[in-house]
């Protein structure tokens, strides 16, 4: 796992204005037989509205909750989801908290 | 002649004494038996992610009391392996210990509340709530000993622990360890082997590994269903490298598994203390650390530990500021939750709350 492990990022690249684009991590557990391996994935995506990623929902049940979470505080949605809507906050909020242009 | 019903879909919650918080529970049922589930919250979302980023890495210690607020401590615990993690600081061995100890009392604390509100669910109308509030209080209390605050203690920091032991709290405890021994055997012998408790929930709900595994269930919930799994002893953090236990699993993954195994425990994380105890020596209980800390730019660090729920960790990740650029939470309720459609469908009424009550969530920290 990460422990304390820097980056090879630069602070322009950590710091992303929201018209560059935003990083995505997506981090995984995998179970074989008993000892646990990960996955580390970094996904960048472009612009500010509309961003998709395919949903893991059908691969592994415990992405259901977390993808709502990232579509309600991060805006952005998952394709392939079946429930994709706001999960803390209510139906007709306006925008998504966690971007750092949000506040 | 069969007699007709109509499915009626009704709202359980958010304000309903067995929700243990501000949840809701949207359930169509066709008579008694439960035909859909829709789990509904965030009532207490309070953004402690994004309040996490107008903090400083101190503060944040506050934050995290307020997650989980029955095991506190453990919060603390997470959170201060995360950015000791950032820093690269070692915690003196004092420390460690002082870590462990009081977060195994948590345990305790927090594994008593989810017994008692089991039982609670079930309708035992508050005798073995209140046993197990008799022993809790007598942590709070010594909590209150080591930081002055019994529910946010916010005791641990980054490097260390913020007081060292006062004087009486080491008489304290062994009293509450002689006394917790009988207490506990009292209400061991009240429920366990109840005949009423054994019929309404052996069987009941069941999870199956494979789905638990698929739906990254973990502590209780996943050892109920058989699989050894906890992180005190795949990836030991503090002292528990030291701490000689065992990891009670259960095969059936049922309502009165999930109940058994958090029994079982209590006596591990008791025997854990007594191991604190024997272990401990003086020493520093604080690493030195800058009042202001700022992690390198760029670096990142998942803080994990085996929360009584069960898989707690924070995912930080500095930009080389005084607080943190993302601080992101892994909550083991919310995630446990994600089995509640599977383990109700199809179940009456009244076991829909003792399997609630089996999952042992906690609002402050699903909403967060």
């Amino acid at each position: 796992m990460s422990h304390g492990r820097p980056t090879n990022q630069t602070p322009a690249e950590i710091s992303l204005t929201p018209d560059e684009g935003w990083h995505c991590s997506h981090l995984y557990y995998e179970f074989d037989r008993g000892v646990l391996s990960s996955m580390h994935e970094t996904k960048r995506l472009d612009g500010r509205d509309e961003l998709s990623l395919p949903s893991v929902y059908h691969v592994w049940r415990g992405a259901d909750f977390q993808e709502r979470e990232i579509w309600d505080l991060m805006g952005i949605s998952f394709s392939g989801h079946p429930n994709m809507k706001r999960i803390m906050l209510w139906e007709g909020f306006e925008g998504h908290p966690l971007r750092k242009d949000y506040l | 002649m069969p007699i007709k019903t109509e499915p009626m879909t009704v709202n359980i919650g958010p304000q309903h004494p067995s929700t243990h918080g501000v949840f809701r529970l949207r359930v169509t049922f066709d008579g008694e038996e439960i035909l859909e589930v829709e789990p509904i919250f965030g009532y207490l979302h309070r953004g402690t992610e994004k309040l996490a980023e107008e903090r400083n890495y101190t503060q944040i210690v506050t934050l995290t009391d307020r997650l989980d607020y029955v095991s506190s401590m453990i919060n603390n615990q997470a959170y201060c392996l995360a950015v000791e993690d950032l820093l690269g600081v070692e915690v003196p061995q004092r420390a460690k210990y002082l870590r462990t100890l009081t977060a195994e009392l948590q345990r305790v604390a927090s594994h008593l509340m989810g017994i008692g509100f089991f039982l609670q669910d079930l309708g035992t109308l508050g005798t073995p709530l209140m046993y197990a509030f008799r022993s809790r209080e007598r942590i709070l209390d010594l909590f209150e000993m080591l930081c002055g605050a019994r529910i946010t203690v916010s005791y641990m920091r980054p490097g260390g622990v913020f007081f060292d032991a006062p004087d009486d709290f080491w008489p304290a405890l062994d009293q509450f360890l002689k006394d917790f021994e009988s207490e506990y055997k009292e209400i061991e012998q009240l429920i366990l082997e109840n005949e009423i408790v054994m019929v309404r929930t052996r069987g009941v709900s069941l999870l199956p590994l494979d789905l638990a595994i698929n739906a990254s269930v973990s502590g209780p919930v996943l050892r109920a269903s058989g699989l050894d799994w906890d992180w005190r002893k795949r990836d030991p953090y503090d002292a528990y490298d030291r701490m000689e236990f065992d990891v009670p699993v259960a095969t059936g993954g049922d309502n009165y598994d999930r109940f058994w195994v958090r029994i079982q425990e209590i006596h591990q994380s008791i025997r854990m203390v007594k191991q604190c105890i024997q272990q401990i020596e003086p020493g520093p209980i604080r690493a030195d650390v800058p009042l202001i800390l700022r992690p390198p730019v760029g670096a990142e660090a998942y803080g994990r530990v085996e929360a009584s729920k069960g898989e707690l960790a924070f995912y930080l990740v500095s930009d080389g500021g005084i607080s943190p650029y993302r601080c992101k939470v892994r909550s083991p309720s919310l995630i446990n939750l994600t089995v509640t459609e599977h383990l109700l469908v199809g179940w009456k009424l009244a076991d829909m709350i003792v399997t609630l009550g089996s999952l042992d969530i906690n609002m402050g920290e699903v909403d967060r």
